[in-house]
């Protein structure tokens, strides 16, 4: 081992009694636990495959929600109706104020 | 400033070739290569833990955690070109793991580990190493962890950048700033 002037004669402590047999037990627990993992499994358990997924998911949603969808071919919006369609949209209905002679001539009197 | 030359006289990454063949072995499902790795790398490891955590029995629970991710993650072994880099890399993790988890809890109290230790043949240095102890517990974990894989491991600024995940300037300059501070305690202990 390397020695600077300060450390030389001197070496670190040391494992205190019973730790190598505790990491030897614990390690020849978990080579029990976990078996050495086969292709198909490192392959689904990996890492970078799981950020290439999240990240593929991430771009479908974002392009879901951002770009608009291509515009098919027929009519145009309803701003764009012809002025004639459009005044149809607008016609007075029953009862509103612009039917002033009903007012005047018949409901009025009837009720009276 | 040079990153790669070695520490000093005596460098000696011997251990990581020698963990070749146990990882090899150990890869292909042969328990018995855990307890080569121990006998060749378990002092060192013991040794970083000790030093990162600065407590003995959160080190002796790092170095179990170790092995036990090297028996998870046996399937990586194989591939693995550097073991010694591998190893202090595990362990430099469990370590950080396992302070956190200690900052956690808050109510534990640190106590002074032996973090050095005078050899079997030279008893008479004990004091000496007790007096080392204490001074490198009051060093930051960081830097501590710093000198020992330099100058204890004898990793290069490099590895050491590997191991603990910062560029190599600044794990050179971690070992550095632990060095100088360490030499200013010993001044101030005379």
């Amino acid at each position: 081992m390397n020695r600077d002037d300060l450390f030389r004669g001197l070496e670190p402590p040391p494992p205190p009694p019973g730790l190598r047999e505790a990491a030897l037990r614990a390690g020849r627990a978990a080579m029990a636990a976990a078996p050495a993992r086969d292709t198909w499994t490192a392959l689904f358990t990996s890492r970078s495959l799981r950020v290439a997924w999240l990240t593929a998911v991430l771009v479908l949603t974002a392009a879901n929600l951002f770009v608009p969808p291509g515009r098919a071919e027929g009519p145009g919006p309803i701003r764009r109706l012809d002025p004639e369609v459009a005044a149809i949209g607008r016609l007075p209905g029953r009862g509103g104020p612009d039917l002033p002679g009903i007012r005047e001539n018949g409901l009025e009197g009837d009720r009276l | 400033m040079d990153v790669e030359a070695p520490a000093g006289p005596g460098r000696d990454l011997e251990w990581g070739a020698a963990l070749r063949g146990p990882f090899q072995a150990l890869a292909g499902g042969d328990a018995a290569a855990l307890e080569t790795i121990w006998e060749v790398a378990s002092r060192r490891l013991y040794g970083l833990a000790l030093w990162r955590t600065g407590n003995a029995e959160d080190a002796s629970d790092v170095v179990q955690e170790v092995f036990v991710r090297l028996a998870s993650r046996r399937a990586e072994l194989s591939r693995v070109s550097t073991p010694h880099v591998w190893l202090l890399t595990v362990t430099h993790n469990a370590a950080v793991d396992r302070l956190r988890r200690r900052e956690r809890r808050r109510s534990e109290p640190i106590e002074s580990a032996a973090l050095v230790a005078a050899p079997v043949h030279d008893p008479g240095r004990r004091i000496e190493a007790e007096r080392m102890s204490r001074l490198l517990s009051e060093l930051p974990e960081a830097q501590r962890e710093a000198v020992a894989l330099r100058h204890v491991e004898g990793c290069s600024y490099r590895e050491i950048g590997r191991i603990t995940g910062v560029p190599t300037f600044t794990a050179a300059s971690r070992c550095r700033l632990g060095l100088a501070r360490l030499r200013r305690l010993m001044e101030g202990f005379r």
